[in-house]
Parts: structure tokens; C-alpha cells; sequence
């Protein structure tokens, strides 16, 4: 196994088992261990309204990630611990709705971090979600673009079928979890969001399709149609001529 | 009714030099020629004909407005050549076509034009197909 390959398979590894990473923060006889939890779906959202007000500079953050998030620690060393505080959140409802926990925990790092501390933990949490990333490698996005080509053809011949709602994370990325079984507090409050995302993009599906519909899609999509753009179609073109007479 | 089956689709080309085609708009479908066999009573058939392949060309444009094209059937147009943007990919010409055009609207597009050309599955001698060549 080549070493980006291990990487992979580590990063997919630590996303399925929810694996939280270690922290030491203050010093010697004063110094805590904290834990940097999988971010949930209300963790999420609630950082969300935190990191907003922070107007990042994401072309900076991309070039270099330490600079920028060594700026935000030195204009709102507030909200970056707030934000650091609720990543040291436990991933349970209880801990979540803890106010009086996560207080302290801003707090002790409001005085035992400095701000060249605090930039270097949110370059690590900022660039923690692999999941993009994991779902380039595992082939998810090009699952995706496969069923959205068919499920155009589907709605293509379906006219008479009309769609409603699907317009909130309560309609998709909730209420596709709850079918597949799993309650609001484990969607919410227990499992990763990176973990449900890539549960939710790598879950099998099959969708019926006549053989009118499956000769609307090229055959990389898995339909019948040849794709005239790729030079590997041409014989078998040519075997389609050749079937119709034609001297090839 | 003869059976119509969608062969080759594009997503970039240009048709006979227009470059403004809907991108994955344009496809080649087969009509294939059905089979005719004579019949003598108590036996095998006794005698089979197949009519000719003919194929089938269509794409979309959009228009600016709906009087930038013709509406229309012409039953001998000539010749159609699919060229896709890459010259190693499969690129198509169709020999002696009639040519339908149609307008219309959709909400995608706006006022798309809808061309559609199709062979006569014309024969040589030989009875080989001469109407449609890989290019």
C-alpha cells in the first residue's frame, strides 16, 4: 500500500471510529488535557454563527492558514476560544446544552493560550474536515454526477411526477438519516457530520430505468448510449455501422 | 413501428461549422430497418429482405429570437458532419438527409432551435450503406 493510500484509509479510519485528538494546553502544574471531538451536525451549525462575524480571508486562509487564523486569534481571542471550547465539547445532547462548562473551558483558554497558540489549534480545526477530500479519493463525487445524469433522465420521462420539499437540511441530510434509521440525537448530537455525509453519499442505491431511459445515458453512466467525446467509443461504433451494412 | 435507438451523444461539437450547439444536445440515433420475410404455406420462410438503416441526427441551438431560423422540412438538404471538439473522438457525417427544424421553448434554454437530420439509407451495388461514414 503506497503511503497516500495508508493516509487515506487512516484519515477514513479515524472519521468512522469518531476519533478525538489530544491536546495539552497551559503550562506544568497548571497544564489540562482537552480532546478536539468529531464536529457533530449541532456543533456545526452553531460554530457556524460563530466563525461568520470572524470574516476570514479564505484566500489567505488557503495560501497560509497560519497567518490568517494568527490575525483572527488577535482580534477576537473571545470567539476563537469560544469556538475552541466547543470543540472540546464532548459529543453527547448533555455536554452540548453544558453552557457552564464550555464557559470554563473558554475561559482557562482565554488565559492559558496565547495567540500564536490559538492560531496553530485553528489552523488543526479548520482543516479537519476531510471529507471533501475523502470523498474525491473514495469516488463519491463521481457516484454523484452519475446518479444526477440519471435521475434527469428520469425526470425527463416522469413528467407527470411532481416533487415537493427537500429544500432544508431537515428535508435531505436529516430526513434521508432518519429513514435509514438513525434519531435526531445521534444525527445532531453524537456522530460526526464527516461520518453521516459520507454514510448518506456512499449508501447504495438503485434506480429502476427502462430500456427506453437507459438508452438516454452513455455507457459511463451505465446506460446504453456511446459517449462520441471519448476516442474509446469508436469501435464500438464502427461495430454499430458495420451491423447496419456499412463498409467500415 | 420501426425501432429508434439512440447510438452516439456529444457533449461539445460543432455541426457543419455552427459552434453554438446545446452542450450534450447533440445525438445519433438508429432506425432500424425492419425485417420482411415471404411465407409459403406449411413451410420455413422462404424468402427474407431487410430495409436499410437509416440514421438520425439531432441537436439543439439557442436562438436570440425565434426568426433567427426557418421553421420547416426540406427532404433533400445534403450532407451533415458532427465534428466533436476533440479531433481524436468520434466524429460522424451523414450523406443525402432531410432536415426538420423546429422552435420552441424551454426553461433551461430559452427559444432553442431543434435540428433534426436523417438518412435515406441509401445502397451501393454492393448493398453496403452509403449514407453514413465514420470521420
Amino acid at each position: 500500500m503506497n503511503e497516500e493510500k495508508f493516509n487515506i484509509e487512516q484519515e477514513l479510519t479515524d472519521v468512522i471510529l469518531g476519533k478525538p485528538y489530544k491536546i495539552a494546553v497551559g503550562e506544568e502544574e497548571k497544564q489540562r488535557f482537552f480532546f478536539f471531538f468529531p464536529v457533530t451536525l449541532a456543533k456545526k451549525m452553531l460554530l457556524q454563527s460563530l466563525i461568520e462575524p470572524l470574516c476570514i480571508d479564505m484566500k489567505i486562509m488557503v495560501k497560509n492558514p497560519y497567518l490568517e487564523t494568527l490575525r483572527i486569534a488577535h482580534e477576537n481571542k473571545h470567539t476563537c476560544c469560544q469556538i475552541l471550547a466547543y470543540h472540546t465539547t464532548p459529543n453527547t445532547k448533555k455536554a452540548f446544552y453544558d453552557i457552564d462548562s464550555i464557559d470554563k473551558r473558554r475561559e482557562f483558554f482565554e488565559e492559558n493560550l496565547g495567540e500564536e497558540d490559538i492560531a496553530t489549534l485553528l489552523v488543526v480545526i479548520f482543516t479537519a474536515d476531510k471529507t471533501k477530500h475523502l470523498k474525491i479519493h473514495l469516488g463519491l463525487d463521481k457516484e454523484q454526477e452519475r446518479m444526477e445524469k440519471v435521475m434527469e433522465v428520469k425526470r425527463k420521462h416522469g413528467k407527470n411526477n411532481i416533487m415537493f420539499g427537500g429544500k432544508s437540511l431537515c428535508g435531505t441530510f436529516i430526513g434521508q438519516l432518519k429513514e435509514m434509521g438513525y434519531s435526531d440525537d445521534a444525527i445532531l448530537f453524537r456522530y460526526g457530520y464527516s461520518y453521516l455525509s459520507l454514510m448518506l453519499a456512499d449508501k447504495i442505491t438503485s434506480i429502476y430505468l427502462s430500456d427506453e431511459e437507459l438508452n438516454e445515458l452513455p455507457t459511463s453512466v451505465g446506460g446504453t448510449m456511446l459517449d462520441g467525446n471519448d476516442p474509446a467509443s469508436k469501435a464500438a461504433f464502427m461495430a454499430q455501422l458495420k451491423k447496419s451494412g456499412v463498409d467500415v | 413501428m420501426p425501432e429508434i435507438r439512440k447510438v452516439l451523444g456529444w457533449g461539445q461539437c460543432s455541426v457543419n461549422g455552427m459552434n453554438d450547439i446545446v452542450d450534450k444536445s447533440t445525438q445519433l440515433s438508429v432506425e432500424e430497418g425492419q425485417e420482411q420475410t415471404a411465407d409459403i404455406e406449411g413451410g420455413s420462410s422462404e424468402g427474407r429482405k431487410k430495409a436499410p438503416d437509416k440514421y438520425i441526427l439531432t441537436f439543439k441551438r439557442r436562438l436570440g429570437n425565434a426568426n433567427e431560423v426557418e421553421p420547416g422540412y426540406t427532404e433533400e438538404f445534403g450532407d451533415i458532419e458532427v465534428e466533436p471538439e476533440n479531433g481524436e473522438a468520434v466524429g460522424v457525417k451523414l450523406k443525402g438527409c432531410s432536415e426538420h427544424i423546429a422552435v420552441g421553448f424551454d426553461t433551461t434554454d430559452g427559444t432553442v432551435a431543434t435540428y433534426t437530420y436523417k438518412t435515406k439509407g441509401t445502397k451501393d451495388n454492393r448493398g453496403k450503406l452509403t449514407d453514413v461514414q465514420l470521420t
